[in-house]
């Protein structure tokens, strides 16, 4: 238990051990921990820890239901999966599009946060509207900018050609195809991360943005030297929960191109499912699987070791 | 925690125990001689997944409702599992892994290689080879054949590609309605004149979006080139070549259609969008009753410089057995005799737009009345003549192999790549695969 | 608020006015593609989707109609409530107390066991979906709706914003119980977890928003319409042998997102004081 010099705790803590009245010995602290943590416990091995090591232990096998008899590969799955096109493509994919989404939707996020503090008109009706996109059903929308992006009827090529744009193929062209994918996720992230932001902007005291008045701080400067440092913990959360959901990427392409015109949006997720269920090699995926893991990992290390390492970082 | 070596054990039990579950679904062993004897001792139930529902509902319940009122102790639990062949094969699949997997499934035919190699499919030589069960299938039966001798299905609903074209735009566009092309040439010149750009009317729609569609395959025998040889990848070559630059040429003047799926481009056809369309004969009577009886039906055109025979290749729905107990098996064995029945194989001829089951479901007077009704049906029972299997990827990777293919072919086609290297590097990446 | 991160020393009318255009075309930016939606699911299915400006005047409920006739819409959505529902109570139910007792007691393996929580976060269900998917298969519960909530009765993510509360409590709060003679089970259901109410609202969005989207392990673990939830229905409407029929779409879609917008328009005040008193400002 960490002790703060003023708190009531420095002294040493005289706790009554009277018994219930009714006879039962109390529980001690300790086990009333553990009892609170069991339920967290079994649900994590039940549902985590034990799929995933069987999964990844999957990665030394040859199997699949259809192919029901384990034959011990030892690392060839990881050697031809390491090699192979389609994986390099997927990990590109998933990347280009971690690396884009989550810094765009947190930039775009803070800008709008920051400009919805100030105001009073208007802001909880702005708040909503930023927080549709992400409020919507993902597959909903998902349908809609399918919709939207249809290079024949969809809204997007006749808005263009008001402008004498020529229409694109959107998902349906290779090249188009993932950037699309990833302005869908630009367009449901941000107001999630917007949210995000509002908070903790709100818990900057007053007191701070006074003190930085009367240092003659002001405009640029003071957002750059006391409101960007005092958001880092809400930065770094949102980082870090915006790089995992985008590494993880499924559904949104799934639906929309179902791995894109010739791989160009499959990502790691989905090429987990497509290994196992659609090449029948549960192996591959699993391989496949422990990438993404140790990719999320340390990505989110990453981002956490910066944060710590900030000065502002202040007591975790 | 105290007890973390506890947990610790406990994991490794339920690890143990999760790899274990997986292992019960039994080793598949080759069938006993007798497995598909007919008859059935005890009350058994069959459980049976389709998909399509729009399209086989009524039929598949017809067929069950005759089979278990004719075979003794039988019972047909038939399902429709989901939207399509995949999501159907998915779930099939996590159901078996944990041993509680269907008896006899519904896949597509393009599939046969894939699942030739698979142990959990049954072997369904000795049950089609035995009498006269399934004469009533002779035309299609070779079709669901791989190329090591394994029977991977029944075939049930077989169609072949057909060139459709709107009578009604040729008029209007100065062409004469009853000359449909016949050489990819005509064709293409055709499309041209067809094709409307402002407002976004192409000329030409082709099915090309599955990995084991036939519409490109043929396209392609009628051109002299070919998918596979003898497991080799051989759609690289120069008249392959050829064919898809001319088609992807056809696509950059806005005369050919590129879509997201074959539902999108028969769509296209359908709602006249485009004019002229090569795709399945089974989706005929949607058309009939988008358009009604404005369009007509020949044979999908070949290259101007092939005078070789008209190829045109089969696929469509096959019944798959996954069972593997020795009741189970002569269960499914009964259940599928039904369907290989002469009144259930003219039912997908009747019931939709495939193909009769056999030549001599020809003679039939529904059959007959059908054609005289709707004469678009002919080109499909002309196909049938030239039937042939579909030129597939086999082996471990056939399915891989497959998507490389269709991959480079959209790239090609929609001109994102040049076709020579679209072709040229896929090929290169099946030969260092494990096709057969 | 006035007390903006800017301060005042910049031609504040300007920034401002700019500010609120910038602020305003975003929005519409984010509205645009729901509006579209909207009109058409409104629109006669005769009139080609790309002509924005025709129809307008021939707004019907065709295509709602069709999505009643072909979809059990309100089966799915009673699913979907349903397990939003329940996996939500399972969550907090599980995840408060676990939070309180890592954040706050100290006994051997807590930290061991924070980090597990937390690595779960990395592992998407493309992972686990087999292995569990025969566990349920064996206990005969696929196809149930257990199989669609026992699996996130744990939310790592719940733990953490719980766990993130839990730390913000003073100490002398529960140092004045203990010397009060509660024990510590009182302490807890008494006192700690009431606080907690703040967390839990702005955690239930968080939930609920999860669930309601998920697609991927619903898909898997159930056939036919029977437990289905809504995101089903979506993609069923999709199905590639009928064609692409925009208009269903739409009508479903609109239909699909409603529910979760009107809450989210009540309650969203609530939520963002729920994150603020998480305490991830730090």
């Amino acid at each position: 238990m960490t002790t703060s010099p003023h708190s009531i705790s420095a002294r040493p803590r005289i706790v009554p051990t009277v018994e219930h009245p009714v006879g039962r010995r109390r529980m001690s602290r300790t086990r009333i921990g553990q009892l609170f943590v069991l339920p967290t416990l079994l649900f994590l091995l039940a549902f985590a820890i034990v799929p995933a090591v069987a999964n990844f232990t999957l990665s030394f096998f040859d199997w699949s239901p259809l192919r029901p008899a384990f034959e011990f590969v030892g690392i060839d799955n990881y050697v031809t999966v390491l090699q192979s096109k389609g994986f390099i493509s997927a990990l590109g994919n998933t990347v280009i599009y971690a690396i884009i989404t989550v810094p765009v939707s947190i930039a775009l996020a803070l800008l709008v946060a920051v400009g919805i503090m100030g105001r009073l008109r208007g802001a909880g009706a702005l708040k909503a509207i930023y927080f549709m996109p992400t409020a919507a059903m993902l597959v909903a929308m998902a349908v809609v900018w399918q919709f939207i992006l249809d290079p024949r009827v969809g809204l997007l090529n006749e808005f263009l050609s008001w402008f004498g744009i020529p229409p694109s193929g959107w998902l349906l062209n290779s090249s188009t195809a993932l950037p699309s994918i990833i302005a869908f996720g630009i367009w449901r992230q941000t107001g999630y991360m917007m949210i995000l932001f509002l908070a903790g902007l709100a818990a900057i005291p007053r007191t701070v943005y006074e003190a930085a008045a009367l240092d003659g701080l002001h405009g640029l400067k003071r957002f750059w030297h006391i409101t960007w440092p005092m958001l880092a913990p809400t930065t770094t959360f949102a980082g870090i929960i915006g790089t995992i959901a985008a590494v993880e990427l499924f559904d949104a392409p799934k639906i929309m191109t179902d791995g894109g015109p010739a791989g160009a949006t499959t990502t790691l997720s989905m090429m987990i499912q497509q290994e196992g269920f659609t090449y029948s090699s549960f192996g591959t995926g699993a391989v496949v699987s422990l990438v993404l893991f140790i990719l999320t990992l340390a990505i989110t290390a990453v981002q956490w070791t910066i944060s710590r390492r900030s000065p502002m970082a202040g007591p975790q | 925690m105290k007890s973390q070596p506890a947990f610790a054990a406990l994991a490794a039990i339920l690890a143990a125990a999760g790899l274990l579950t997986g292992c019960s679904s039994t080793q598949n062993s080759a069938p006993a001689k007798d497995a598909f004897a007919p008859g059935i001792e005890e009350p058994t139930t069959v459980s049976l997944w389709y998909t399509y529902p729009t399209l086989f509902d009524g039929t598949i319940a017809s067929i069950v409702k005759t089979c278990e009122a004719k075979v003794k102790n039988l019972t047909i639990d038939a399902q429709s599992v989901g939207a399509d062949y995949n999501e159907l094969n998915h779930r099939a699949q996590t159901a078996i892994a944990s041993g509680n997997g269907p008896d006899i499934t519904l896949e597509g035919i393009g599939n046969v290689e894939p699942l030739s190699d698979l142990p959990a499919v049954n072997n369904l030589t000795d049950l089609v080879d035995n009498g006269s069960d399934f004469a009533g299938l002779d035309s299609f039966l070779p079709l669901a054949k791989a190329g090591n001798g394994v029977q991977v299905g029944v075939p049930y609903a077989v169609s072949a590609p057909v060139l459709y074209w709107n009578r009604e735009h040729f008029k209007a566009a100065g062409l004469d309605p009853d000359k449909p092309p016949t050489t990819i040439e005509e064709l293409l010149a055709d499309a041209a004149k067809l094709a409307n750009p402002a407002t976004g009317r192409v000329g030409l729609s082709i099915d090309y979006a599955l990995s084991n569609n036939f519409s490109v395959p043929t396209i392609m025998a009628n051109s002299g080139a070919t998918v596979v040889k003898d497991g080799k990848p051989e759609f690289a070559s120069d008249k392959s070549i050829e064919l898809l630059a001319k088609l992807s040429k056809g696509v950059k003047d806005k005369s050919v259609g590129v879509y997201a799926d074959n539902s999108q481009s028969t769509q296209a056809f359908d709602t006249q969008q485009s004019s002229m369309h090569i795709g399945s004969i089974a989706s005929l009577p949607q058309r009939l009753k988008s358009l009604g009886p404005i369009f007509s039906t020949t044979k999908v055109p070949h290259a101007a410089d092939y005078s070789g025979a008209y190829t045109a290749f089969g696929s469509g729905a096959m019944w798959v057995m996954y069972s593997h107990s020795d009741a189970k098996r002569r269960a499914a064995a009964e259940a599928l005799r039904c369907f290989a029945g002469p009144e259930a194989t003219k039912l997908p001829f009747i019931n939709s737009g495939y193909l009769p089951g056999s030549t001599s479901a020809l003679k039939d007077p529904d059959v007959q009345k059908l054609l005289q009704e709707q004469p678009a049906r002919q080109a499909g029972i002309d196909a049938m003549k030239s039937l042939a299997k579909l030129p597939a990827f086999g082996g471990r990777d056939g399915a891989r192999a497959a998507d490389a293919f269709r991959d480079s072919w959209v790239l090609g086609f929609a001109g994102q790549k040049n076709p020579a290297d679209a072709l040229n590097e896929a090929k290169a990446e099946i030969e260092a695969l494990n096709v057969k | 608020m006035s007390a903006a991160p800017f301060g005042r020393n910049i031609p504040t009318r300007l920034l401002g006015a700019l500010t609120s255009i910038g602020l305003w075309i975003g929005a519409a930016l984010c509205l645009l593609p729901m509006i579209w939606m909207v009109v058409s699911s409104l629109r006669p299915r005769s009139v080609p989707p790309n002509q924005i400006f025709t129809g307008l005047d021939q707004l019907t409920l065709e295509n709602y109609q069709n999505v009643f006739d072909r979809v059990p819409i309100l089966q799915l959505f009673g699913n979907t409530i349903l397990v939003c529902a329940a996996v939500l109570v399972l969550q907090i139910g599980i995840g408060v107390p676990a939070a309180y007792a890592l954040a706050r007691i100290r006994f051997r393996g807590s930290r061991l066991m924070f980090w597990l929580v937390m690595l779960t976060l990395m592992v998407p269900s493309q992972v686990t979906i087999l292995s569990v998917y025969i566990g349920f298969a064996n206990l005969g519960l696929v196809n149930t709706y257990a199989a669609l909530i026992l699996p996130f009765g744990m939310s790592a993510f719940g733990v953490f914003l719980f766990y993130q509360f839990f730390r913000g409590l003073p100490h002398s709060l529960l140092d004045a119980a203990r010397v009060d003679g509660l024990s510590e089970w009182s302490i807890a259901w008494t006192i700690v977890f009431p606080l907690a109410r703040p967390a839990v609202t702005a955690f239930a969005i968080f939930s609920v928003v999860g669930r309601w989207n998920d697609f991927f392990w619903p898909l898997m673990m159930t056939q036919g319409f029977g437990i289905a939830p809504i995101t089903l229905g979506i993609s069923y409407f999709a199905d590639a042998e009928t064609g692409r029929d925009y208009g269903g779409q739409m009508a479903l879609s609109t239909l699909a997102v409603l529910p979760l917008l009107i809450a989210f328009a009540f309650a969203q005040k609530r939520f963002v004081e729920g994150i603020a008193l998480t305490g991830l400002k730090g």
